[in-house]
């Protein structure tokens, strides 16, 4: 379990002074369950994301499966960001860049090599692709990699920055469906950040509508969209159009 | 608050503003060559909304920015051909291309920052653009462009001209590079992904504008977006692309109540929406046809659900199923009473009305006519 208490996060600078990108959030996530957090550009969303996985400094307590999270890194939660182009060295090989999360749990070394192919099986990659350089990858396949890299740290949380936004809408489709089977098998809790109220809508059970680094609402998430009861959240829900649903007898019958 | 899809205010029978027929590109991209658009046939009238829809790689931004000629060469028009208001643009003299640049049509892209200068007031693109197809000295042209930015609904007009670009928001930079675009008084707006870059409710607003300019001048616009719930609360029109090839064509409100092609069915069910809320999404596993592949059959039957054997060899034509829905499918005709019911007519192959001299159409182009009656051996 995730527990976040009155999280701040504030940036200085010496020209504007202190600017508070994140002012007193709390939340807490069960293990197996996924919490969302929606908000527009520039509302501290991802100044979260990074405090939570200990990446920036931040004041407030984070705590792990009971355990408080201090100054130093842990890999008890993973980050998973928007462009995997960038969070994959473009030199080292992937099957590498999987064997450092390994490493850095402690894996004997004979034992990454049967791991790494384990975890690219499981999200959905052919093993044999681990010697590629990540420049041969498309875009989902790299977003895979990344996840494969998260999930070696046997974290309890995965926080999810964006991690669909660049994605096509079928690929993000078969992503959003690998993250619903691999938190059911290896019970994570997920934190899914998004600018994108309809996806977050379809994927999370709990959510929060943050601006201006506060949450203005949460709770849970058919309650959000079917009673808003703040303003913000109401002028969201109604400022994005919603998809209309095709006739179900005009559709084929799925077949696989 | 849902915004209903508005009925058809334009006329279709007028000629259009843009004709796009049977339009195949090329691109030579080193290791030979690649045709990122293979078959394109569509016609966006005044004051109509056209949204292009599909996944990357499908071709939409080749064909809008084909619309200007842009990137010719590299690329170059392989077969068929497009029309701006009757202006053959692949045979455009170059002062044809002048007009046809910001004067018969303006473009916005995703980025507005990379429409405006950083270094100059972002008010000067609008002038420029006034001035290089009126006239108009620089004072009439400040007058016009003052008009033209509360037209857009730029707050304080007068300030946000003359502000730099990065002091002001991305919606507000998308307003200035429309108001470019829209200064030398084009028929025709392209605008390449021009939410993308935005948040929820500015997009929403910007829509909106694209709308009411629409309307209200008669703009035709041609919209190309990832947008569908934008699409189907904003657009008139919706061609869905899938490897360089427009399958499935429909007013809006049809296209998203009865989706006929099965990538289209697809590309709407794959979006996570909070209705479908634990249920699985619609996805297809297979990589789409690379643009340097030659397709034989249906470019989407090695992803196709419901694909038969006979897929993968026979093209398939494109078939009006009812008014102004028409798809390319050869499985269609064999589902398509089932799908719609009473409603669809019988299917019938596109008039062939040729509005466009078009340059060296070859043969083998694939194009819609003389591929076979509705539903084939098949039915």
């Amino acid at each position: 379990m995730l527990e976040v208490h009155d999280l701040h996060v504030t940036y200085r600078n010496r020209r504007v002074g202190t600017l508070s990108a994140v002012d007193g959030v709390s939340f807490s996530v069960e293990r197996g369950r996924t919490f969302g957090i929606v908000g527009e550009s520039g509302c501290g969303k991802t100044s979260i994301a990074r405090a939570v996985c200990g990446l920036i400094r931040a004041e407030g307590r984070i705590i792990v499966d009971g355990h408080p999270q201090h100054k130093e890194r842990s890999t008890a939660v993973q980050m998973v960001f928007q462009d995997p182009e960038a969070s994959l060295n473009p030199r080292i090989p992937v099957g590498w860049s999987v064997a450092e999360a390994l490493k850095a749990r402690g894996v004997p070394k004979h034992e990454r090599r049967a791991e790494v192919e384990y975890l690219f099986d499981a999200v959905g990659l052919n093993p044999d692709g681990r010697h590629r350089l990540p420049g041969s990858f498309s875009g989902g396949q790299k977003q895979r990699i990344c996840i494969a890299r998260a999930l070696a740290a046997h974290p309890s949380a995965i926080v999810f920055d964006e991690a669909t936004s660049s994605l096509d809408v079928s690929i993000q489709a078969r992503i959003l469906d690998l993250l619903t089977g691999l938190q059911r098998i290896h019970n994570v809790a997920y934190v899914f950040i998004s600018h994108d109220l309809s996806l977050v809508g379809y994927l999370a059970h709990h959510m929060a509508i943050m601006r201006a680094g506060e949450f203005v609402e949460s709770g849970e998430t058919e309650r959000v969209f079917a009673h808003p009861r703040h303003p913000y959240t109401r002028e969201l829900l109604s400022a994005a159009p919603t998809l209309p649903e095709p006739r179900p007898d005009a559709l084929f019958s799925r077949r696989k | 608050m849902t915004k209903k899809h508005t009925t058809e205010r334009y006329s279709t029978d007028d000629e259009p503003v843009l004709t796009i027929r049977k339009l195949g590109i090329e691109i030579d991209a080193g290791n030979g060559p690649i045709t990122p658009v293979r078959d394109v046939n569509l016609t966006v009238a005044a004051g109509e909304i056209h949204a292009l829809v599909g996944e990357s790689g499908a071709g939409k931004s080749v064909t809008a920015r084909s619309t200007l000629r842009l990137g010719m060469p590299p690329a170059r028009i392989l077969r068929g051909g497009l029309a701006v208001s009757g202006v053959d643009v692949g045979n455009a003299s170059a002062d044809e291309l002048r007009e046809l640049r910001g004067g018969r049509a303006g473009m916005v892209f995703q980025e507005p920052s990379g429409s405006l200068n950083p270094g100059r007031r972002a008010g000067i693109a609008v002038v420029e653009a006034i001035r290089l197809h009126t006239g108009l000295s620089r004072r009439q042209a400040w007058e016009r462009a003052l008009e033209l930015a509360a037209a857009l609904e730029l707050r304080d007009p007068e300030r946000s001209l003359r502000s730099y670009p990065h002091e002001l928001s991305g919606g507000m930079q998308q307003r200035v590079a429309i108001a470019a675009a829209l200064g030398g008084d084009p028929a025709l707006l392209v605008a390449d992904e021009p939410t993308t870059a935005l948040d929820a409710r500015v997009a929403e607003g910007l829509l909106e504008l694209l709308r009411r300019l629409a309307r209200e001048r008669g703009l035709a616009v041609l919209l190309v977006t990832h947008d569908l719930a934008g699409v189907a609360a904003y657009a008139d029109t919706v061609s869905v692309m899938y490897a360089g090839c427009v399958v499935e064509q429909a007013p809006a409100a049809r296209l998203f109540e009865a989706p006929l092609h099965p990538y289209t069915q697809n590309l709407l069910m794959a979006q996570p929406v909070p209705s479908r809320r634990g249920e699985a999404l619609w996805y297809t596993s297979g990589p789409a046809p690379e643009p340097h592949e030659s397709v034989g059959g249906c470019p989407y039957a090695a992803r196709c659900p419901i694909a038969e054997e006979s897929c993968a060899r026979i093209r398939p034509v494109f078939l009006e199923y009812r008014e102004r829905q028409r798809c390319a499918c050869t499985l269609v005709p064999k589902y398509v009473s089932a799908l719609l019911g009473e409603e669809w007519g019988p299917a019938l192959p596109l008039p062939a009305r040729e509005h466009v001299p078009l340059n060296g159409v070859s043969p083998n182009c694939g194009s819609p006519e003389g591929h076979g009656s509705p539903g084939g051996d098949d039915a």
